[in-house]
């Protein structure tokens, strides 16, 4: 990656700039109107650099990318501006010029592997079609050098796998494939939107450095799209900020990140939970464990194989951890580990195989009827998908007060006080019990699963990728408040999280999980410090963390 | 407040958590009431409603409006249409058109209460089914699939055969025959539904299954569900006709549809026999599937924008 | 993949068990005395004719009991003797069946290859005028009582313009070829006998085609709102990324992807054809399958009506079974899980 000197702020009117993007703006047409997704946004991108456009949803940073390509969605439009390409305005050739240019001069690696492959047709064939379709190769010839092609994004027995179909690459590979069709042709410009957001964290590591390797080699411009500010600060030589459809800074990532010029670049920056340096928490004060795992086990059967035997399946291998009392206990994973199945296992809505559960030193594990009910309300969760943890039907104020109706706790009136006080608690205005959560931002809906799992007052809350869903500056804020509550209310939480910088930040000790075991465990400052565990090693090292520690 | 500021762009909550994108549930999507009404105004709605209602009309009013008696006969027989007779005369003298107008008080309400009540056990069947899991679902869906397996002509006909003659039987054979259709849609809904993190936490909190079942997931089937109803609806009518018209349905003196379309066909060439009834029918029943169609439509997220 | 097979082979038996129970019991339930049908109306006050034919066809023996010689004579591949014909059931079935499957066969053929037409033109055209005149085309195919239908067609083509054959299979007097498969079309081809072939073809058309109507409108609906879906999948942005014209990824992607889900309707058809043969064959004087259920329902012949439903869920079932290794074959992902 050359390193660029000029600030990338447009001021090189066809020097040398291999893409030059010039106030541009796009619109949508929607049932409520036209909808402004960029405005006036600029940006420059050199041969061989790698500039970043970084933002959280609505920034309009994927629309940008897609008016360069001219693939905007069939309902949006270019409003005003330029988009020059090698010194030729895109935006003023047909459709039959940019169909030359795409795939050749200006590739395009997209974010989730599963669905912008077609699952029907072989891998090996969809990447051949690049040179077929720009008449680089044909028959033989082309399937000669997409096997190549899947050698180089390192895919081993390649001559094999070009015949496989998509569902039999796992996603790391599958994202693999992506980038040996956005390269093949080997264009001057990458356009890469979000490509690894979908995959684990670890696998995102070895992805990106290989997407590196390769464009370093082929000297390949790249325009990484992503929300991840530690990410473009590690991978991108220039930052191009954006919110809600304007660019709001734009440098070298060290400029950006040393010195940055916007409120809401501070914001990131102080939001990013890998830039950051001090947890939100400080060191735990000695407690009685409130929850206590001993060799919890989970098994499936699943059927596999051509005759369907039964196999089992081991989702939770022997784990044992506890929860001190105001503590926050942080498990992290990442798919497949079998966190998810603890936390369900902890909140009884999955059975154990075996193992013990201890509330408060009494077995919990096989308690039923009155018992479970009134276990119940000590234990509470959060999930992750703000959409789908409220019942759309229902208002704002009808879920707060269930857990209240069910359990028969107060008059109605003192259950209707008691929604309010809890809204407030989680920093909600009070009147919002009258919406419904399609009228609420993701953070909003966040903060009502809070207010609800606290409604029964319990003891331990367990949040199952909680944060995971949310923007960086909602999550801090989720962050913030969850920490605040734990101090005010003496709350225990369970914390599970894919993201080892996030658990870090809110957690007093965090156990590392992989294939249903714990593999270690300590506090954050002692696993960043001197992780003993080669996968943990591994976990810290796939961390983007930025060139600079700022500030 | 919208959840995302100033795109048209398909909203995403944020960053994509490395196990997957977290999206509304296809079905949960509400805009503000005043939007809704608006979009129910599309050309397909419009007509097909207009249509049932116009058919409405004439069963609550078919003995006011009939020129003449459906039963009595009013003219000589096999008369062509004319001022008079303005579909002309069936095989008894009768007033074809004045028969079709009543016609409509048999074929369309027995329709309608049939699909209702395949509709109510179905999803009854569907939904404990799908709830409860384990051996009662293995059991209920063995029986729907015995009776899908069934041709649906011929085990209404079979039913319809038992039970004799007569517009009640041929409502009962219909209810047997449709009922399985509601069972697996339903039940496909609630083994969707059943996993949705709104439905942990409700268990979470302790409440029992069947108020789970009761407040948090038959609600949302009901979208799916009465879609799929009205576009029967149409179905069912023809199933109707054709029973009647087999002779497993309506009996004479009764001016239902089909009966008066085998009249029709045992006078081929007064065609104005067979073609009044058929012509309403055909009607009544592009209205409601114009009225499906549009519902869907509006209601189903995938197709919005189409 | 053979898991799946060798599971749903093993579940037919007990669904095939299912619908010859419920036939045998619901056809026995009627009120009416079948011996009518036996004997005829005058020999009914016979009395030793009426305890001569109860013997003979096993009504006086308890319900139970002749359910259970029916089943065990089923597994021996006899069907029993109908009332009506007082021939056995099987063979009555044998010489009938063919002709519903000729018409059936090309009902099907018109419905896929329009219907799939229909629908490709209506989607790219969308939000065009021919899309909405296919659209209401397809809605109103499937509004439209078959038999019905059939009557129109008869009086508008046949007996007002003269375009159209007679009902019938044949012209009259045609001699049919000589028997191979049953079907008329590929017999006479078979024999050689072009002007056969032409006759047998011109007495299909209409049938066929009012059959073909309610399916007809489903499969362009669905290979349109298929189309329509495939062409906002990601992979097609991404096949555009790569440079691919929009007739290019249309061809070579969105294509197959939406025409799989057609083969999954071939299934579910079956139902709906066999519902259209009960009701066209009495119209259009076809011999098949479905005369004989409506004559053998009006007759109470119970080993005939029983012998139907039995046919029918059989080919329903197969219909079944055979889409879905269709479907396993065309989809990557359901062959290999």
């Amino acid at each position: 990656m050359t390193a660029a000197t000029d600030d990338g702020t447009g001021t090189g009117t066809g020097t040398g700039a291999l893409l030059e993007v010039r106030d541009l703006s796009v619109a949508f047409r929607t049932d409520r109107g036209d909808v402004e997704a960029v405005s006036g946004a600029s940006l420059t991108v050199h041969p061989g650099q790698t500039v970043a456009v970084v933002g959280e949803s609505g920034s309009g940073k994927s629309t940008l990318t897609a008016a360069v390509n001219r693939l905007l969605a069939p309902n949006g439009r270019v409003t005003a501006g330029t988009v020059t390409f090698a010194g030729q305005d895109l935006l003023a050739r047909s459709e039959r010029q940019m169909n030359a240019v795409r795939g050749k001069q200006i590739g395009l690696v997209p974010q989730d592997p599963m669905s912008n492959l077609n699952p029907l047709r072989s891998v090996g064939s969809q990447i051949a079609e690049v040179l077929t379709v720009h008449k680089e190769a044909r028959g033989r010839e082309a399937k000669r050098r997409a096997v190549e092609l899947l050698e180089r994004v390192g895919i081993t027995d390649a001559a094999r796998r070009y015949g496989q179909y998509p569902h039999e690459f796992s996603g790391g590979m599958r994202q693999r494939v992506l980038i040996a069709m956005g390269l093949a042709l080997r264009p001057q410009l990458l356009i890469a939107d979000e490509p690894t957001s979908a995959l684990d964290v670890t696998v995102q590591k070895r992805v990106l450095d290989q997407l590196d390797e390769l464009t370093a080699t082929m000297g390949t411009a790249v325009l990484l799209v992503t929300h991840d500010l530690a990410l473009a600060a590690e991978r991108a030589d220039h930052v191009v900020v954006m919110r809600r459809g304007q660019v709001v800074e734009q440098g070298s990532v060290h400029d950006v990140l040393t010195a940055p010029t916007a409120d809401y670049t501070r914001l990131l920056i102080a939001a990013a939970p890998s830039l950051a340096t001090e947890s939100l928490v400080g060191p735990a004060a000695a407690a009685d464990p409130v929850v206590e795992v001993r060799g919890l086990r989970k098994e499936y059967s699943v059927r596999s194989g051509t005759l369907g035997r039964r196999t089992p399946f081991t989702a939770v291998d022997d784990v044992s951890f506890t929860i001190p009392r105001g503590t926050t206990v942080g498990i992290v994973g990442e798919s497949g580990s079998g966190k998810s199945t603890v936390a369900k296992m902890v909140l009884k809505l999955e059975d154990t195989t075996a193992g013990d559960l201890l509330f408060e030193g009494k077995p919990v594990t096989g308690i039923s009827g009155a018992e479970l009910f009134a276990f119940r309300r000590r234990v509470q969760p959060v999930f992750q998908n703000p959409y789908a943890a409220l019942d759309s039907r229902y208002t704002v104020g009808d879920t707060v007060r269930e857990p209240l109706d069910v359990h028969g706790v107060g008059t109605p009136a003192e259950r209707r006080a008691r929604v309010a006080e809890l809204l407030s608690q989680v920093a909600l205005d009070p009147e919002i019990a009258r919406r419904y959560p399609h009228e609420l931002s993701g953070g909003q809906r966040q903060r009502v699963a809070i207010a609800r799992a606290l409604a029964l007052e319990p003891d331990v809350v367990v949040l199952d990728e909680a944060v995971s869903a949310l923007d960086v500056l909602v999550q801090a804020q989720i962050l913030e408040l969850l920490v605040s509550l734990q101090q005010r209310l003496g709350l225990s939480y369970l914390f599970i999280s894919h993201d080892l910088a996030v658990v870090a930040m809110i957690c007093h000790v965090v156990h590392v999980m992989k294939a249903g075991a714990v593999l270690e465990s300590g506090s954050p400052a002692q696993l960043f410090a001197q992780p003993q565990h080669p996968y943990t090693q591994a976990l810290l090292a796939a961390i983007p963390v930025g060139e600079a520690t700022p500030a | 407040m919208t959840i995302t500021a100033g795109t048209g762009a398909p909203a995403d909550a944020g960053p994509f958590g490395g196990t997957g994108r977290p999206q509304a549930p296809v079905d949960d999507e509400k805009l503000p009431l005043r939007l809704r009404a608006r979009r129910f105004a599309r050309p397909q709605i419009v007509i097909g409603a207009g249509v049932v209602l116009l058919w409405l009309l004439v069963i609550a009013f078919a003995g006011v409006i009939s020129p003449h008696d459906p039963f009595a006969a009013s003219g000589g027989r096999l008369l062509p249409p004319s001022g008079e007779h303005l579909l002309g005369t069936d095989s008894l003298g009768r007033d074809v058109f004045s028969r079709v107008l009543h016609g409509a008080r048999l074929s369309l309400p027995i329709a309608v209460l049939a699909i209702t009540l395949s509709v109510l056990v179905g999803s009854l069947v569907g939904a404990v089914a799908g709830f409860f899991g384990g051996w009662v679902d293995a059991v209920l869906m063995r029986a729907a699939d015995i009776t899908m397996a069934f041709p649906s002509i011929l085990l209404a006909m079979a039913v319809a055969a038992a039970l004799g003659p007569g517009l009640s039987n041929a409502f009962l054979a219909i209810v047997a025959v449709w009922w399985p259709i509601y069972a697996r849609l339903v039940r496909g809904q609630i083994l969707s539904i059943k996993e949705r993190e709104h439905v942990l936490a409700a268990r979470a909190i302790g409440m029992r299954r069947t108020a789970i079942l009761r407040r948090h997931v038959l609600p949302h089937s009901l979208t799916p569900v009465s879609v799929n109803a009205t576009m029967d609806l149409g179905s069912v009518i023809i199933l109707v006709a054709s029973l009647s018209f087999l002779g497993l349905g309506a009996v004479p003196p009764s001016p239902e549809w089909g009966a008066m379309i085998t009249d029709g066909a045992g006078n081929f060439y007064q065609w104005w026999i067979a073609a009044g009834p058929g012509i309403a029918m055909v009607s009544v029943v592009l209205a409601v599937n114009f009225l499906g169609d549009g519902l869907r439509d509006v209601l189903d997220v995938k197709n919005r924008g189409r | 993949m053979l898991r799946f097979t060798l599971r749903r082979l093993a579940l037919m038996p007990l669904l095939l068990w299912g619908i010859v129970t419920i036939a045998f019991f619901l056809s026995r339930s009627v009120s009416s005395n079948p011996l009518v049908t036996i004997v005829g109306e005058r020999n009914l006050g016979n009395p030793d004719v009426v305890a001569a034919a109860t013997r003979r066809w096993g009504l006086d023996k308890s319900l139970p009991e002749q359910y259970w010689v029916y089943l065990s004579n089923l597994l021996h591949g006899d069907l029993g003797t109908s009332f009506r014909t007082k021939s056995p059931v099987l063979d009555d079935l044998g010489t009938r069946l063919p002709a519903t499957l000729e018409l059936a066969f090309f009902a099907l053929l018109i419905a896929v290859v329009l219907g799939t037409v229909g629908g490709v033109v209506a989607a790219r055209t969308q939000g065009r005028a021919a899309d909405g005149v296919l659209r209401v085309a397809a809605l109103a195919g499937s509004s439209l009582p078959v038999f019905w239908v059939g009557l129109v067609f008869l009086f508008v083509f046949y007996a007002t313009l003269g375009i159209a054959p007679s009902p019938g299979r044949l012209s009259a007097r045609v001699i049919p070829p000589p028997d191979v498969t049953g079907f008329y079309t590929v017999d006479s081809l078979l024999a050689g006998d072009w002007p056969l072939f032409v006759d047998a073809f011109k007495h299909l058309v209409m049938p066929a085609f009012i059959m073909s109507l309610a399916l007809l409108g489903t499969v362009i609906r669905l290979v349109r709102s298929q189309m329509l879906e495939e062409q906002g999948a990601d992979y097609v942005r991404t096949a555009r990324a790569k440079g691919m014209s929009r007739g290019q990824v249309l061809n070579k992607h969105v294509l197959k992807n939406a025409i799989t889900p057609v083969v999954t309707l071939i299934g579910v058809s079956v139902g709906l054809l066999i519902m259209g043969a009960v009701l066209i064959e009495t119209i259009f004087s076809w011999n098949g399958i479905g005369t004989y259920a409506v004559e053998s329902s009006r007759g109470l012949d119970f080993p005939a009506i029983t012998g139907v439903c039995l046919v029918g869920g059989v080919i329903f079932l197969v219909g079944n079974l055979l889409t879905d290794i269709a479907y396993a074959t065309i989809d990557p992902r359901v062959r290999l899980s």
